[in-house]
């Protein structure tokens, strides 16, 4: 093998020397001859010509033992390359067009497909994540649903446990702390987690420690770990930070560890950069609560099949222990790698789609352009026929041009790419910004994308170079130069007909598409929100949650003093507070029972989305009341309780 | 062709070349001689494709070549025979035996 690849390097990049060894080779065995005849008794001239005749033609043996070699085939590859060059700059126009055509058609693609790279194929930044599962609720009758834990079932699990080397779990909603005392005051988004959670995850802090199993009680609970970015950003990676005290929401927490700076943590919300343990507070003791993602990592020796079938059992012993919250409820588990990843796969893919769509119209562009500047090279092609080119090799010559074609186009592309994934980054929806345990801080070109891209380029060149190469070389040479001397291009037309067909068609399913996006975008838009956003500010305010848990709540006096404030701004009609904003701002929902009907337990009880406002709420955001009454100043914590309904509800029931 | 000569059956070159080389190192033109004189001037190998075939086996790395002084001195490209060479002589000498053996057989029951 090593022997024949020597013998082919040598031939392609010592041509020079091997072709003098030949040369020298056939000389010898000619000037043997020529003894040999003259020793037989002829002239030295006549031995000379009748060894020359023996041997047949020279070149020709030349030439075959060239190609014995075989390296012929790469030898006219590079007259092929050098010719197509020299085609393209001689049409520079052409050539632009062609390549910018490309390059915007395989960029689009490149594009899509470095999101899909980053997002989805990348590895959950894990040690060992195919063991790591998350671990769920589900429902009876509909084993798909994915429902978060509540702390007592939780508990009840790592009790019954035998199957997972370690479970931690973690605060679904995460929250906003404040960071203050030194320097400007900081909002920082963080999550309470179990102690075991880094174990799980397996996650080596890259200062200090993790946590404790004792810091989950409450008084021994003010220690925080902080992410790498925020060290470095807050602290100026101060390495002598753990063992201090910070302030978190006003209280002194002792920084214990930092993460590494590989560690990134987000799951519905953005990433987090600041851990708390957890204790369980009064809420999170309810069994009914749920609010906490699980987390385990498998015994080596588990499949998740067997954890599935350990985790039903046990969800469906609470369900008997506990009827009164767990009824129709069960467990199961999903691989960490696997969970919530639809919205952004099937986004993602209908995207590529698209854009794959987007480059077979620029393929077919391309090729229309190719055979349209036809004749003349038709022409060319004849005339190569008939001086002995076979077809094969006709076909191949044009293949070449459109792959130089495709590679610039793919050079393009890569460069387009490189742009527009930094611009998509900027307008990506959150939604397909992140999946659990990833986000997407960068799009990166990576080796893959660059294979990836090859692969199309390949595959583009191959695509709008066949019409051109099967078009030329197809002709029968006479026919051609006469047709090429009258200036016709007769079949080319049927096949340039086609690419116009195709390329409609193409056009128009990609069209389509858009027009339904834009369609029912359009729709959206002329919904009437029941609410009037015109000249209607937002903006978002968190409160530190400590007086929730163990003192009187304040939210009430401060959202009242922020109200008074903003609305005594010049220039602000009205001014409110809601918990949650109208459309997409998230919203709680709870049961309820109606006065004077049977209640009918908790688990029956219809329920219903509701947001906490402040007064003027209504007026400040144009939504017209149907019949009764705003909230007043009057409606506070100690007055007869007050709710508004919307019309969907009163028509229920 | 013209005195009795026989050409070469399609294929059989290679095998004769590389028997031929198992001998010890020979250049092109001595090829040509040894195989008409051990054939008795039955066959006769055409320069055409000797030069070609010694080259595909070289490719092939069945032979290699090197520069070396013949007869007075003067230089000439000798072939020498392979390890892989001689597995290939071997294995073609067999498929060769297989098929006249054959080919007898038929001829001689028909």
């Amino acid at each position: 093998m090593w022997h024949r690849i020597r013998v082919r390097l040598s031939a392609l990049f010592r041509k020079r020397e091997v072709e003098q060894d030949l040369d020298e080779e056939l000389r010898y065995h000619l000037e043997k001859e020529t003894e040999r005849n003259v020793a037989g008794g002829m002239s030295r001239e006549q031995a000379r010509r009748a060894a020359l005749r023996g041997f047949g033609g020279v070149e020709q043996i030349k030439e075959e033992c060239r190609e014995a070699r075989g390296t012929r085939f790469i030898e006219e590859l590079g007259q092929d390359v050098r010719y197509g060059l020299r085609t393209s700059l001689r049409q520079p126009g052409f050539t632009l067009i062609a390549v910018v055509t490309l390059s915007l058609g395989i960029g689009a693609n490149t594009t899509i497909f470095s999101v899909i790279n980053s997002l989805l194929l990348k590895p959950i930044p894990f040690p060992d994540a195919d063991r790591l599962v998350l671990v769920w609720e589900t429902q009876v009758n509909d084993p798909q649903s994915r429902n978060i834990v509540s702390a007592p079932n939780f508990l009840d699990w790592q009790r019954q446990n035998d199957i997972f080397t370690s479970m931690a779990v973690f605060d679904s909603a995460g929250k906003g702390y404040n960071l203050s005392g030194d320097g400007e005051p900081q909002r920082v988004s963080g999550v309470r987690v179990s102690a075991s959670f880094f174990d799980v995850l397996g996650v080596e802090p890259r200062l200090g420690r993790s946590f404790l199993p004792e810091e989950e009680t409450f008084g021994k609970h003010r220690v925080v770990v902080l992410g790498d970015g925020l060290w470095r950003s807050r602290y100026n990676a101060d390495p002598a930070l753990v063992g201090k005290t910070i302030k978190v929401d006003g209280e002194d927490f002792t920084v214990i560890g930092v993460t590494p700076p590989e560690f990134e943590f987000q799951f519905w919300s953005g990433p987090r950069q600041l851990w708390v343990p957890i204790f369980y507070t009064k809420g999170d003791q309810d069994r009914g609560s749920h609010s906490f993602i699980a987390v385990a990592r498998l015994k080596p020796n588990v499949t998740t099949e067997q954890a599935r079938a350990r985790m039903n059992t046990i969800g469906l012993g609470l369900a008997q222990e506990y009827p009164k919250d767990n009824v129709g409820r069960s467990a199961t588990v999903e691989l960490i790698g696997e969970f919530g990843l639809e919205t952004q796969r099937s986004t993602l893919f209908t995207l590529l789609s698209v854009a794959g769509f987007v480059l077979l119209i620029a393929c077919v562009n391309v090729a229309n352009l190719l055979t349209a500047s036809g004749a003349m090279r038709q022409r060319e092609f004849a005339i190569r026929s008939a001086l002995g080119a076979s077809r094969a090799r006709a076909i191949r010559q044009l293949l070449t041009e459109s792959s130089l074609l495709a590679v610039a186009g793919g050079l393009g592309g890569i460069l387009v790419a490189i742009w527009t994934s930094s611009l998509l980054l900027k307008v990506l929806p959150d939604n397909l910004r992140a999946v659990p345990f990833r986000s997407l801080n960068e799009i990166t070109i990576d080796f893959k994308v660059l294979a990836f891209t090859w692969v199309i380029t390949c595959l583009t060149g191959v695509l709008f170079g066949l019409a051109p190469a099967l078009l030329f070389s197809r002709r029968n040479a006479n026919e051609s130069l006469q047709e090429g001397s009258r200036g016709t291009t007769g079949g080319g037309a049927k096949l340039r007909q086609a690419l116009v067909v195709i390329e409609v068609a193409l056009a128009l399913i990609v069209l389509t598409g858009a027009g339904l996006m834009v369609q029912s975008m359009m729709r959206l838009l002329n919904v009437a929100p029941g609410l009037d956003p015109k000249n209607v500010l937002t903006m978002n305010i968190s409160l530190p949650q400590e007086n929730l848990y163990y003192g009187p709540p304040a939210h009430p006096q401060f959202a009242r003093n922020l109200q008074e404030q903003v609305g005594s701004i010049p220039g602000v009609v009205s001014a409110s507070a809601v918990s949650h904003l109208p459309i997409g701002g998230g919203q709680a929902g709870r049961g309820f029972v109606i006065e004077g009907r049977p209640d009918p337990g908790s688990d029956n009880q219809p329920g219903g989305g509701y947001s906490v406002v402040c007064p003027n709420y209504f007026r400040t955001m144009g939504i017209k009341l149907v019949s009764g009454r705003e909230f007043t100043e009057q409606d506070t914590a100690n007055a007869p309780g007050v709710i508004i309904i919307n019309e969907a509800m009163s028509r229920q029931y | 062709m013209t005195r009795g000569k026989t050409d070469l059956l399609a294929g059989t070159l290679d095998l004769i070349v590389l028997r031929l080389l198992r001998a010890g190192p020979a250049n092109g033109w001595d090829i040509t001689q040894r195989i008409q004189v051990i054939s008795k001037e039955v066959l006769s190998v055409n320069y055409g494709s000797l030069y070609p075939a010694l080259h595909r086996l070289e490719a092939r790395g069945w032979i290699v070549s090197e520069w070396g002084e013949s007869e007075n001195n003067r230089r000439a490209k000798f072939y020498r025979l392979t390890a892989a060479g001689r597995k290939q002589l071997a294995a073609e000498r067999k498929a060769w035996e297989r098929f006249s053996g054959a080919l007898e057989a038929i001829l001689r029951t028909t």
